[in-house]
């Protein structure tokens, strides 16, 4: 057996108890706190209206007739398509027809935008308040602390990332200091919050609850703020209009099924 | 027993189950509603089954229960919940008077919020069944325009469609199924069937000249074979090829006409035949793989096949 | 799941020596820092020897062969075969096993001909309601 040779540190176990615990226990906390605090931040998504329904979905039906043409005969396809080009070309299934030839609307005059990006900036506060406050916190106290060895050898390349704070040029990479340890900790924790808050953080668990209760209020949004629908319809209608090659798929089913079988 | 393997006996239920069935099923209701509430998805899934279970059975005390448990969960103003409220109505009443009731209920909720689609199907499945089936067909034609992409709302449509035999309407919505769901083989199964019954009923509406019945046997063929192509071992598949290459084999059309040669048509015929008497003897001895098969399509095949025995 | 014999053994061998490798390559890696040697070339120090990074590879091909092979039934990834099994009761969709589910077969696409949104429950009301009288009536 070789000799283990390696720098030695004396640390005082106090630093266990006083500085690598604090901020493990600290770091769990806030972790299940930013979660309850977020649900009760969400508000439930709006419903959407019947005629913004109705004019997502039929932009999905012209999807789905050219993704699916190949399933049905042709003249059944070219009555389909017939029909749709000429109504997303009209705009008959717009929410409003009149608006066609306006420019957009300013996303941020929209309310259902405006809406969603109020979600978006809530979700992102609940991240950075937290993580600021924490960190400063622990720079304020425990900078410069070396608290723990790792069992196992590492390259240099890890030494910026375990001992940031800590301006030491020789030390062996195996030591980590406390403001590593506390990104460690945000980037590491989340099998234990999915340990403690359930599976996929109980907040998203009961949303996908809720759709499953309500399957058809899907509230999401097709096309985003800021894009206008009846350009996507026009190009929908004229992805449909230069299809040309149809080939059904019960052409040749009989050849097909008897060699297979 | 657990949440999980209660699921599992209603899972493997279809929704329109035989009456024996639907009373173990129902019977199940009192150690279901004595488990812990444990607030998870399956656990509420569950209960929606076993709501319509009990509705079926008339075991309308614990349907009430199970419907408060779920009212109390998710609110009275859920969609879901209140189309399922409504079925508990619908099954309540006990006289026209009272089922009238029910729908003007449902006509003021939609009024309220046209979105709503589950009332909007359970509205438009009573107006069916007091027998206003053009006022069902014209709402279920709105459910459409709203949302195209309901493979359910096309699927029944066609069934309305199919009831009064307008069968190309049928048809035409069959094909939309297709269109959402390319790969939903008993609706191929299903356009063969109704191309067949056109058929046999002499090829109206086949519009064509001349040659309408063996233009709508062909498709058949084409639609069941397309089916039997997409799932291995579909009873009603096999069943359907076996039928159509019957039909075609026995009827007497010129070789010029077919589109699909009379040998091809004779192999499938065989084919057929092999793959039906290995479900059908594979099912009588209750051999592993082949004891899923419902037993009236099992004893339907075999009776087509003593019919054509002797002929082949 | 049943594993045959041979793959067993393969498994326990190679994971034997997979581990002895693991064991070789610490031993080695602790050694040259007590032995520098003379002429500054960087001999075993910085290298690992060949025997361990073959005992290593071979370890590794051998452990897969092993577990690839020990044989377990796999699922169909075919639409055609899975469809199939569904229709025949062979396999229910949602990890439950056959027997808990009365071995009825359930097609991939049975809710496009039942449609729950639609159900008709005063029509299956009286249908169970006729059953049972007639059920009744014969007993």
């Amino acid at each position: 057996m070789a000799q283990v040779v390696g720098q030695q540190i004396l640390r005082d176990p106090a630093l266990f108890y006083w500085i690598l615990f604090p901020i493990t226990v600290v770091m769990i906390l806030t972790g299940v706190l930013r979660h309850y605090a977020t649900l009760l931040l969400q508000s439930t998504p709006k419903p959407l209206e019947a005629k913004a329904i109705r004019e997502q979905k039929n932009y999905l039906h012209g999807i789905n007739l050219r993704g699916n043409a190949n399933q049905i005969p042709l003249s059944s396809f070219t009555g389909r398509k017939n029909y749709l080009v000429a109504a997303f070309q009209a705009g008959s299934f717009l929410k409003d027809p009149g608006a066609k030839d306006k420019p957009p609307a300013n996303p941020m005059s929209d309310p259902n935008g405006m809406e969603q990006m109020m979600n978006m900036m809530k979700g992102n506060m609940m991240m950075i308040v937290p993580q600021t406050v924490i960190m400063g916190w622990i720079n304020a106290f425990f900078s410069g602390f070396v608290i723990m060895k790792l069992p196992f050898p590492l390259t240099i390349r890890f030494k910026s990332m375990l001992q940031s704070g800590v301006m030491t040029r020789d030390m062996d990479v195996r030591w980590v200091s406390s403001l590593s340890w506390y990104f460690l900790c945000l980037f590491g924790l989340r099998s234990v919050f999915t340990f403690i808050l359930g599976n996929d953080n109980a907040a998203d668990q009961t949303m996908a609850q809720m759709q499953q209760m309500n399957p058809q209020q899907n509230t999401q949004q097709l096309f985003g703020p800021g894009q206008d629908p009846a350009k996507l319809y026009l190009a929908e209608a004229e992805n449909l209009e230069v299809m040309v090659q149809h080939e059904f798929v019960l052409d040749g089913i009989e050849d097909r099924v008897l060699a297979t079988i | 027993m657990s949440v999980s393997s209660y699921l599992a006996r209603f899972v493997g239920a279809s929704t329109h189950p035989a009456p024996s069935e639907s009373l173990l099923l129902s019977q199940l209701a009192p150690p279901i509603l004595n488990l812990t509430i444990s607030d998870t998805p399956e656990q509420w899934s569950l209960y929606e089954s076993l709501l319509m279970s009990t509705l079926r059975t008339g075991d309308d005390t614990s349907a009430r229960l199970v419907l408060q448990r779920l009212s109390d969960r998710f609110g009275n103003s859920n969609a879901r919940i209140m189309a399922l409220q409504g079925m508990y109505d619908e099954a309540m009443a006990t006289n026209p008077a009272q089922l009238e009731e029910v729908l003007k209920n449902y006509n003021e909720v939609m009024k309220g919020d046209p979105t709503n689609v589950p009332i909007a199907k359970r509205r438009i499945t009573l107006l069916y069944h007091l027998n206003k089936k053009p006022e069902a067909i014209t709402a279920l034609n709105t459910l459409i325009d709203l949302n195209p992409t309901d493979a359910e709302s096309w699927a029944q449509l066609a069934q309305y469609y199919l009831e009064l035999s307008m069968y190309s309407q049928a048809i035409y919505c069959l094909e939309e199924v297709l269109l959402i769901l390319p790969n939903a083989y008993n609706i191929h199964a299903r356009l063969g069937e109704i191309n067949y019954i056109i058929a046999d009923s002499g090829g109206a509406g086949a519009g064509k000249e001349g040659g309408g019945v063996l233009e709508r046997l062909e498709a058949s063929l084409r639609w069941y074979l397309r089916a039997v192509e997409l799932c291995d071992g579909y009873l009603r598949g096999y069943y359907g090829v076996k039928l159509v290459t019957a039909a075609l084999l026995q009827g007497k059309f010129s070789a010029a006409q077919r589109q699909i040669p009379e040998d091809k048509v004779n192999k499938l015929n065989s084919v057929a035949t092999v793959h039906l008497n290995d479900i059908i003897s594979g099912s009588e001895k209750g051999k592993k793989g082949f004891t899923g098969y419902d037993a009236a399509e099992v004893a339907a095949a075999k009776e087509l096949l003593e019919a054509d025995g002797p002929s082949t | 799941m049943s594993r045959s014999l041979p793959s067993n053994i393969l498994v326990a061998v190679s994971s034997v020596l997979l581990a002895h490798a693991c064991y070789s390559a610490h031993e080695h890696s602790l050694l040259p820092a007590t032995a520098p040697s003379l002429d500054g070339t960087p001999t075993a120090s910085s290298s690992l020897p060949l025997d361990i990074t073959l005992e290593t590879l071979i370890s590794v091909c051998l452990l897969l062969v092993g577990i690839v092979s020990s044989g377990w039934e796999l699922k169909p990834i075919s639409l055609r075969k899975y469809a199939g099994l569904l229709e025949s009761g062979s396999i229910i969709p949602g990890g439950v096993d056959a027997e808990t589910a009365a071995g009825k077969g359930r097609g991939l696409f049975d809710g496009l001909e039942e449609r729950p949104g639609f159900l008709d429950i005063r029509h299956q009301r009286k249908e169970f309601a006729d059953w049972l009288k007639h059920v009744n009536a014969t007993s």
